[in-house]
């Protein structure tokens, strides 16, 4: 039971990681939590079941979709409600109380377009399972896996190799700097929404896919999780966001498989808070935590 | 200071104005009023959204009732201002609703003191309406009343059952009391053994850790207590991990979208109701095709126990004299009261000959249901 | 006189005010707290064990629901010394859930089915009082030397510390006065409401908190009631747009931190002189 535990715990995990690194580029980038990041996720499920029932298309469409949607939606976000406040230079919850605006728009904004309940991706796409050995494994999961892989590869190339996101890693450093350098730091705040909020958009529709289990309000959960994660792996770090989250699958389901599950979460915020006592630069951040 | 203590004070004089002028009771009108109470925004807002439907098939059917309709959005808060605005304000002669077992937890002392009689149409969390007498009733019929005989057919289409596991929501009131108590018992005084319990959440979304868990346990079938969300996630679960045991789930689960959320995985799965859109008898065939007509998604308990849950009041304002005049006001009450409690064999339209017990709670002919060919059964 | 409708939705105001306040306290001495649906849950339940099996009066459920979260806040506090910003933040929240999944799984409190039964003890008239006696200490607060010492470490930790103020009492204070000040809200919330149960203390309701207090800003003590007034009422003025409710009220939020980025009330805070 182990090893099936532990893979299971691996894919919930990157589902996680996606989310994590999103909110570590806008940490990283703006110095702020966005707390709406989890309604995003949300509603990157949502446009891909929609793309799936109108267009009667495969999850690979209604990947690219989704990422494309809630792209979309981050930039719109963060044009209508961050940017006014940047320009204000108001205290740090005058973003936080915003996003909070946002969070609560999505929600009902989803609710109406698509019911209050869970819904799920047709069966049609219902997944094949292999068997290797004493572990299960499903066809969906090996997506899933894979499609965060691809995406934090990608994701690390592009942070690395290109002018736009090394801008961003410059504006993370310091946001002086950067425009010193010439770095225009509101096109690469957009830009980093707009991959922020794709990467949750995608991770949306890999855990609609996975699970069945879409919902107006399943982003809380996420988002609070995302946040989590995003501490375990230290703050603004991508790299610590997604091995903090594949850690995080795998506590999760280790808990639930050996304690009961009504304390899992209870766990995780516990792993959360002696990391905050003990090491609150996370498992990889450096230097000294401001 | 004087800049934010001026606004400030603006502020709240415009705001307990405004507050003010909407409390201004209307004068009542010489028609008896039913007070009602959804959730029709956040969250329950699908089961409101059913409700509503019935609701409004109810009024086209026509009748002398007034339906004063609230929404609460769910929250406790809302269900204990709003009842409160009912009985003060509106003077209804009875409230049906609300929908959650929470939301009936906080309304029900409130009517108590207003002396309204309310009645749940959907709340099956066990004890709410017993200790509110003689205010409260509930029309949905609890676990309790229904394991027994849900268990004896499943046991006797699965005999080589001895040995279970339970999959159970622990955060979800009443999935919490059947698969941790009502169910666990039915199956101990038939034999059976419960190896483990396994926990789970109403909003998870990853059950894959407790169905691993409960693989390795090597039972000889499995009982799932949850609501008709997680209810199908689990199953699917359980069925995409290998399992092929029998399957028995409590009644949380009763609903048509479960067979939609959990696909081929449902089949052979059994559970017990009063009401199920498949049902052949042909008051509730013709009842379905209409709502059918009405709303894209077919009907569920919610909506099925709203409309007869209307029924029954209209039935007791008609035969109990009640004459919605202001200064009657309590009389009626009382009168709806004496009524409700005194409801024996009554031929609800769509769930059928219903009392109310002593305790307020509904008695009703429970049916064994088993998922065939994607549809819900009666198990003979 | 007012009616019933009203009386429990002022009642509500009233309850929320006292949570506001009691989070107004931390927040000044720099420490954002996420938690405090954690404290406002101990103080609940502690107050409604007191009044229903022990059977004591309510003012005493209270204090003992009081005095039970403000040791929380106190053990919680001291770790929070070190740690500041969305760091506390992020701590705060873990402890806030914590409790929450404690009193889920917790046997004798009724786990998920909560505790019903509560006797309804609380008045508009108490609950009135509560606020407006919190909002006193606030007032004097502001002019002795406690208040003094807060507003100096909201200003510059270090510089305080060197002017000789004890960070340690003054902040881990802060945040236990503010976690008794929850539990007291706690304990006026479960005698109102009737039935208690985990989910009423979950993250929603710390962030509820935390936003009144961050809505009506950190100018003034007023804040938090202004705060409060706009989250309590809005919902049940904006009835008439009942479907798009949460939309309303969100966009409004968005408007708030647009154009009022430091709070509804902040005027430019006095020089400390």
């Amino acid at each position: 039971m182990l090893l099936q535990q532990l893979v299971n715990g691996l894919m919930l995990g990157s589902t996680y990681s996606l989310i994590a690194i999103g909110y570590a580029l806008i940490f990283g980038v703006l110095g702020l939590v966005h707390l709406a990041h989890g309604e995003v996720f949300m509603m990157g499920a949502l446009i891909g079941l929609q793309i799936v029932l109108w267009l009667h298309a495969g999850p690979a469409v209604a990947l690219v979709g989704a990422l494309l949607g809630t792209a979309a939606l981050g930039v719109v976000i963060e044009l209508t409600a961050f940017r006014p406040i940047r320009a204000r230079n108001g205290p740090i919850f005058a973003p936080m109380v915003s996003t909070i605006g946002v969070g609560l728009i999505l929600q009902e904004v989803a609710t109406k377009a698509f019911g209050g309940e869970q819904v799920g991706f047709p069966h049609r796409l219902e997944p094949v399972t292999w068997r290797l050995g004493p572990v299960t494994i499903s066809s969906v999961q090996v997506l899933i896996l894979g499609t965060a892989l691809v995406l934090m590869l990608a994701l690390h190339l592009w942070v690395t190799r290109t002018r736009m996101g090394m801008a961003m890693r410059a504006s993370a450093e310091s946001t002086l700097t950067a425009r010193l350098l010439g770095i225009s730091t509101d096109r690469v705040i957009l830009v980093t929404f707009a991959v922020a909020s794709a990467l949750a958009g995608a991770a949306g529709v890999l855990v609609g896919l996975s699970f069945n289990a879409i919902s107006p309000f399943m982003g809380i959960d996420m988002g609070v999780k995302g946040l989590a994660i995003m501490l375990l792996g230290g703050l603004g770090n991508i790299y610590g966001a997604m091995v903090g989250g594949l850690l995080l699958g795998a506590i999760e389901v280790l808990s639930v498989a050996y304690l009961a599950s009504s304390y899992r979460d209870a766990f995780v915020f516990a792993v959360m808070i002696l990391i905050l006592l003990f090491r609150p630069q996370g498992l990889f951040g450096v230097g000294q935590v401001r | 200071m004087v800049s934010h203590g001026k606004f400030a004070r603006f502020a709240l004089a415009v705001l307990t104005l405004s507050a003010l002028a909407l409390g201004v009771a209307e004068p009542a009108a010489a028609q008896a009023k039913i007070g009602v109470l959804m959730p029709l925004s956040g969250k329950g807002a699908s089961y409101g959204a059913h409700q509503q439907v019935a609701v409004k098939m109810f009024q086209d059917k026509g009748g002398a009732l007034t339906l004063v309709i609230y929404d609460t959005r769910g929250e406790n808060t809302d269900a204990i201002n709003l009842t409160r605005k009912l009985i003060g304000s509106d003077h209804v002669v009875a409230i049906v609703g609300p929908l959650f077992s929470g939301e009936s937890e906080v309304t029900f002392p409130v009517a108590v003191q207003g002396k309204t009689p309310i009645i749940t149409p959907t709340s099956a969390k066990p004890g709410i309406a017993a200790a509110n007498r003689p205010w409260a009733f509930r029309n949905a019929l609890t676990s309790d009343k229904l394991d027994g005989a849900l268990v004896e057919k499943w046991l006797a289409a699965n005999p080589s059952v001895k040995k279970v596991v339970i999959l159970v929501d622990t955060k979800d009131a009443v999935s919490k009391s059947d698969g941790s108590i009502v169910l666990p018992a039915a199956l101990k005084e038939r034999g059976v053994t419960v190896i483990d319990s396994i926990s789970f959440q109403t909003g998870d979304i990853d059950y894959s850790a407790q169905v691993t868990k409960a693989k390795s346990l090597n039972p000889d079938g499995l009982v799932v207590a949850a609501l008709y969300n997680e209810g199908a996630n689990v199953v699917r679960e359980l069925r995409k991990q290998g399992l092929a045991q029998p399957i028995v789930a409590g009644l949380g689960i009763m609903d048509p979208r479960f067979i939609e959320l959990a696909g081929p995985a449902a089949e052979g799965v059994m559970t017990v109701n009063d009401f199920w859109t498949d049902n052949p008898d042909p008051a509730v065939a013709r009842w379905v095709a209409e709502y059918k007509q009405r709303s894209p998604t077919p009907p569920s308990n919610a909506a099925a126990l709203m409309y007869d849950t209307l029924d029954i009041v209209r039935a007791c304002v008609e035969k109990s004299g009640v004459s919605g005049k202001p200064d009657d006001l309590e009389k009626d009450r009382e009168r709806m009261r004496d009524c409700l409690s005194r409801v024996k064999d009554y031929k609800a339209p769509v769930t059928g000959s219903t009392t109310f017990n002593a305790d307020g709670d509904a008695l009703r002919q429970p049916v064994v249901l088993v998922v065939r060919k994607g549809k819900f059964e009666s198990v003979r | 006189m007012i009616d019933s409708y009203w009386e429990s939705v002022l009642i509500f105001l009233a309850i929320n005010t006292v949570l506001a306040l009691s989070l107004y306290l931390p927040i000044s001495a720099g420490q954002l707290s996420l938690g405090h649906g954690g404290f406002m849950a101990i103080g609940a339940y502690v107050s409604v064990i007191c009044t229903t099996w022990l059977g004591w009066p309510l003012v005493a459920g209270l204090a003992g629901g009081g005095l039970a979260a403000g040791l929380a806040g106190a053990v919680v506090g001291f770790p929070a010394l070190r740690i500041k910003g969305i760091y506390l933040i992020i701590l705060t929240m873990g402890f806030g859930e914590i409790v929450r999944i404690f009193f889920l799984n917790f046997e004798p409190t009724g786990q998920a089915s909560g505790i019903g039964g509560i006797k309804h003890l609380t008045t508009l008239p108490l609950v009135t009082l509560v606020a407006a006696l919190m909002l006193l200490c606030l007032a004097r607060f502001r002019h002795a030397r406690i208040g003094r010492a807060l507003r100096a470490v909201q200003e510059d930790e270090v510089a305080a510390e060197a002017m000789g103020v004890d960070l340690t009492r003054v902040k881990v204070g802060a945040f236990a006065l503010g976690a008794l000040g929850a539990g007291i809200g706690g304990g006026l919330y479960a005698h109102h409401a009737l039935f208690i149960d985990p989910a009423q203390f979950g993250f929603f309701r710390s962030a509820e908190i935390f936003l009144i207090v961050v809505l009506g800003g950190l100018g003034s003590y007023w804040g938090p009631v202004v705060g409060a007034a706009v989250v309590t009422l809005l919902p049940e003025l904006l009835r008439f747009v009942q479907d798009w409710r949460m939309t309303v009220f969100g966009t409004l939020l968005i408007l708030c931190a647009v154009l009022r980025p430091a709070g509804l009330l902040s005027g430019r805070r006095r020089a400390a002189a």
